[in-house]
């Protein structure tokens, strides 16, 4: 189960960064095709995560990540990197 | 008089980036229009006249300029080789690192440098030769670079590029000493070894250490023959052409406007000039997402460098087919002051004699360019002021931390400063009103692996026809602008053919 404080701040962070309605933020969304993010978009959705939650992405994990629920796990696995706890809260 | 004019392909700036594409898709076939705000091409190739000689700006030496290596079959390609233009710097001391105690000659060649480093350094054998295999096995990741295809591993590439030059390093050396010369090169890009991407690094020592060439007849002279070539290949290249404005409809650009009225209609732009200068230029800003944006907005640039450029009295204490690089401490944490913004003190510096083939035999005066690390932020209050019309004020604030240099340098050199005729001096400001710099920095966007590998800008951007070019883009340098040049426009021509014709020709 991905802590829901993660869902929540990556759905604001997407809801802000990429001006995608909350209500197509569901997990099974694929990034690509149902949100009509493209691959250059994907790197500022990293780049814009990495800078809003304080976490650090290998890049190569990028190639992996499909869908949002993609997201969340892969945010959730880095979520113990020093000061994400605290951005998370905001 | 205003008109519009219509072309495959616009290429915004005329630096060696602009330059190479335009080339590169002129000969390709496309139709081609190089655009330059200033009254002359090349950008930082462009060099000046003072006190009777020839001063470069942003050329003053490149690599893997010898026969076969990257650089040199790239202009070959191309049909810009002229062997005339480039001169071998001294291959038994090329760079000349000097630190308050202790001096380093980097050779040409790769042996050469390890046996010397380890002469050095005896009980560092193990480390020199595995970080010298290091670089070599990097370089080879990058296909633009080493013009192969075949063997790209994404994964490793974006590891290479993900890793820093100081965690290498650190790795396998504790000499403090070692560690300051292989950091001693950071210089030419601006980025501290704690944020350089090691294989960006990399390719910059292997270029140079396999082929350091100075610039024969300064860099105005290859600029002019990129120029020709694009001309043979019936393309056009102006000056005095400022473009102000990218013209889109439904998100697709469809001209540049300049700042004399005229429009030029492209199926394709490529843009040579700072990527935040290019995406401001966009008519619809809501082509961006905010994420983008935000983006954007968070990349810093490198720092300023202050230039004096000055006439030695002969007999000249430097070599022409040197370069020389002063640090003021050998502390690695203390030797670069890349980062340095307030404190107005000069902690390191770099010669470079122009005119690398003298005029006339004998002794003569020579003209050198010194460099050293500053902030736009000294000259703030003078920003958007002309070249000529700036008061007393400024120039005695440059006057000032020209004298800081000389006495910076009177360690290595004592009385320097006496044995100088004529000298003149620029600041980032010379940047900001000459080449269109972002805040006056000197070598674009500060490289950090923050944003190499997958987080790097370009060559594609949110416009599916407007591709960015340059430093920026990659790494700075001539190369790094040319090598840079080459992914744009390959973006455009097809990237896969070209890289075998180049492989094909490098044999
Ligand atoms: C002091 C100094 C020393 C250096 N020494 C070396 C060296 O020895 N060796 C080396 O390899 N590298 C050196 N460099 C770095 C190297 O010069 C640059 O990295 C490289 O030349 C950049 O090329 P470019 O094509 O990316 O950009 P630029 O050369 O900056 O070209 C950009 C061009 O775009 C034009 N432009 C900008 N805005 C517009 C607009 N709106 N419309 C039309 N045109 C526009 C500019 O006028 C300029 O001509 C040095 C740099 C500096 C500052």
């Amino acid at each position: 189960m991905t802590n829901p404080k993660i869902i929540t701040k990556v759905n604001s962070v997407m809801h802000q960064g990429f001006e995608i309605p909350l209500e197509k933020l569901t997990p099974e969304a694929t990034l690509f095709t149902d949100l009509g993010l493209d691959s250059l978009d994907a790197v500022d959705m990293l780049v814009h995560l990495e800078e809003n939650i304080g976490i650090k992405v290998d890049g190569e994990k990028l190639m992996s990540v499909r869908t949002l629920q993609d997201v969340y796990t892969l945010v959730d696995e880095l979520s113990s990197q020093p000061g994400v706890e605290a951005k998370l809260e905001h | 008089m205003s008109g519009s004019s219509r072309f495959d392909v616009v290429i915004i700036g005329s630096g060696m980036a602009s330059l190479t594409s335009a080339a590169l898709l002129s000969k390709k076939g496309f139709s081609v229009c190089v655009l330059e705000q200033y009254s002359k091409v090349g950008g930082y190739l462009h060099c000046f006249s003072r006190f009777g000689h020839r001063f470069d700006t942003g050329a003053h030496y490149t690599g893997a300029m010898g026969p076969g290596q990257p650089f040199h079959t790239l202009l070959r390609y191309l049909e810009a080789y002229d062997e005339s233009l480039f001169v071998p710097l001294d291959p038994e001391g090329f760079d000349v690192f000097r630190f308050p105690d202790f001096e380093f000659q980097l050779p040409k060649g790769y042996e050469k440098t390890i046996e010397r480093l380890t002469k050095f350094f005896p009980s560092e054998r193990e480390a020199i030769r595995t970080y010298f295999e290091r670089v070599k096995a990097v370089v080879k990741l990058f296909p633009t670079y080493e013009f192969t295809d075949d063997a790209l591993d994404p994964v490793q590439l974006i590891a290479a590029t993900e890793t820093s030059l100081a965690t290498v390093v650190e790795k396998l050396t504790q000499s403090r000493s070692l560690r300051a010369i292989l950091y001693s090169h950071c210089t030419l890009h601006g980025v501290m070894p704690q944020e350089i991407s090691f294989g960006l690094h990399a390719i910059m020592v292997d270029s140079l250490i396999r082929g350091p060439y100075g610039f024969a007849k300064g860099g105005d002279a290859l600029a002019q023959k990129m120029v020709a070539v694009i001309q043979k290949n019936g393309g056009t290249v102006l000056t005095k052409k400022k473009v102000t404005r990218i013209e889109t409809m439904n998100k697709i650009a469809q001209a540049v406007h300049t700042d004399s009225g005229d429009r030029y209609e492209a199926k394709w732009i490529v843009s040579g000039c700072h990527p935040k200068a290019t995406f401001r230029m966009v008519d619809d800003p809501g082509i961006f997402s905010p994420a983008f944006r935000q983006r954007l907005h968070t990349l810093k640039e490198t720092i300023g460098i202050f230039g004096i450029y000055a006439t030695h009295q002969a007999p000249p204490q430097f070599d022409r087919l040197k370069n020389y690089y002063y640090f003021e401490s050998a502390e690695p944490e203390k030797m670069l002051d890349l980062n340095r913004k307030s404190d107005a003190k000069p902690g390191l510096a770099f010669i470079c004699p122009s005119e690398r083939i003298a005029k006339s035999t004998g002794t003569q005066t020579l003209p050198i360019s010194i460099h050293a690390a500053c902030s736009v932020e000294w000259y703030k209050p003078w920003i958007g002021t002309a070249w000529n019309k700036r008061p007393h004020e400024y120039h005695a604030a440059k006057n000032a931390y020209a004298n800081q240099i000389f006495d910076f340098l009177d360690q290595f050199h004592p009385q320097l400063k006496t044995r100088i005729d004529h000298f003149e001096t620029s600041t980032p400001l010379s940047n900001l009103y000459f080449n269109g710099s972002e805040e006056g920095s000197a070598y674009g966007i500060y490289h950090s692996i923050q944003n190499t590998g997958a987080r790097a800008l370009g060559p594609r951007t949110h416009i599916p026809n407007l591709l960015i070019t340059g430093q920026n883009t990659l790494f700075p340098g001539i190369l790094g602008a040319a090598v840079s040049a080459l992914r744009s426009a390959g973006h455009i021509c097809g990237i896969k053919p070209i890289l075998k014709e180049l492989k094909e020709l490098a044999q």
